[in-house]
């Protein structure tokens, strides 16, 4: 079964961990080209979920980020990419991120460190 | 067009542009197909009508029941399928025509309406039956 909901329905929307604690507002949905046999499609593969996610949709991440650092320490940037299967977009108006904060921040480390 | 794309850097609020490079307004929304089991598939532009009110806020939501109150008219938004979208840059090229976007149709009443009285107004047109 499917359904139809438009983006902008979900740009914004607090993202929330199974626990219910917040990870961050849905800023920035990236596409990708799905080939299959009847042609090609653009479908979702992550979610881009932040806390200054609107600088990094106009600036890119790599300089919002550094942007940010260099501003100070006292901003808590976060920013977390999650992949389309573990976020649950059942209820599209309450999205729920199936890892927790403490995953997500630590993938997102080592994405880092990369 | 690249592999990647943001749907929100690259093509909301982007301007589109027919076949023939003609203006046909912006991206007011896209609509995301959610499949179980696999990725959500991006499924349509949408333009005009209630969904750039929607966007726009609720005093323009109340405007338009207004002004079209007891009407039984089409909402005005066109649905362009994206499968349709042939390049995207500076602006969005799609293949379809302006003149059949039901979007449009305030443009074009105005073009007959009103924009066609005013002196000067068919110049353009004049010039190309030369």
């Amino acid at each position: 079964m499917s359904r139809e909901v438009p983006l902008h329905h979900l740009l914004g929307r607090t993202v929330r961990d199974p626990h219910g604690r917040t990870v961050g507002r849905v800023e920035e949905l990236r596409a990708a080209i799905e080939l299959h046999d009847r042609g090609n499609d653009y479908v979702v593969r992550e979610f881009h979920v932040g806390s200054f996610g609107a600088i990094e949709s106009v600036a890119g991440p790599y300089f919002a980020r550094q942007l940010l650092h260099r501003l100070g320490r006292f901003a808590p940037y976060s920013s977390h990419r999650i992949p389309w299967d573990r976020l649950d977009l059942t209820d599209p108006r309450n999205p729920r991120s199936l890892d927790t904060v403490e995953e997500l921040t630590a993938r997102q480390r080592a994405r880092d460190q990369q | 067009m690249n592999d990647g794309l943001d749907l929100r850097h690259d093509v909301l609020d982007a301007q589109l542009v027919d076949r023939h490079r003609e203006h046909i307004g912006r991206c007011d929304t896209v609509m995301l197909e959610l499949r179980d089991g696999r990725p959500p598939r991006v499924a349509a532009i949408l333009i005009g009508g209630a969904v750039r009110d929607e966007r726009i806020g609720r005093w323009m939501q109340a405007l338009r029941r207004l002004v079209h109150r007891g009407e039984a008219r089409s909402d005005g938004v066109s649905r362009i399928p994206f499968a349709a979208v042939q390049s995207i840059g500076d602006t969005i090229q799609v293949d379809v025509l302006r003149d059949e976007l039901p979007s449009e149709n305030v443009e074009r009443w105005l073009a007959e309406r009103v924009v066609c009285h005013i002196p000067g107004a068919q110049g353009k047109q004049e010039k190309q039956v030369r």
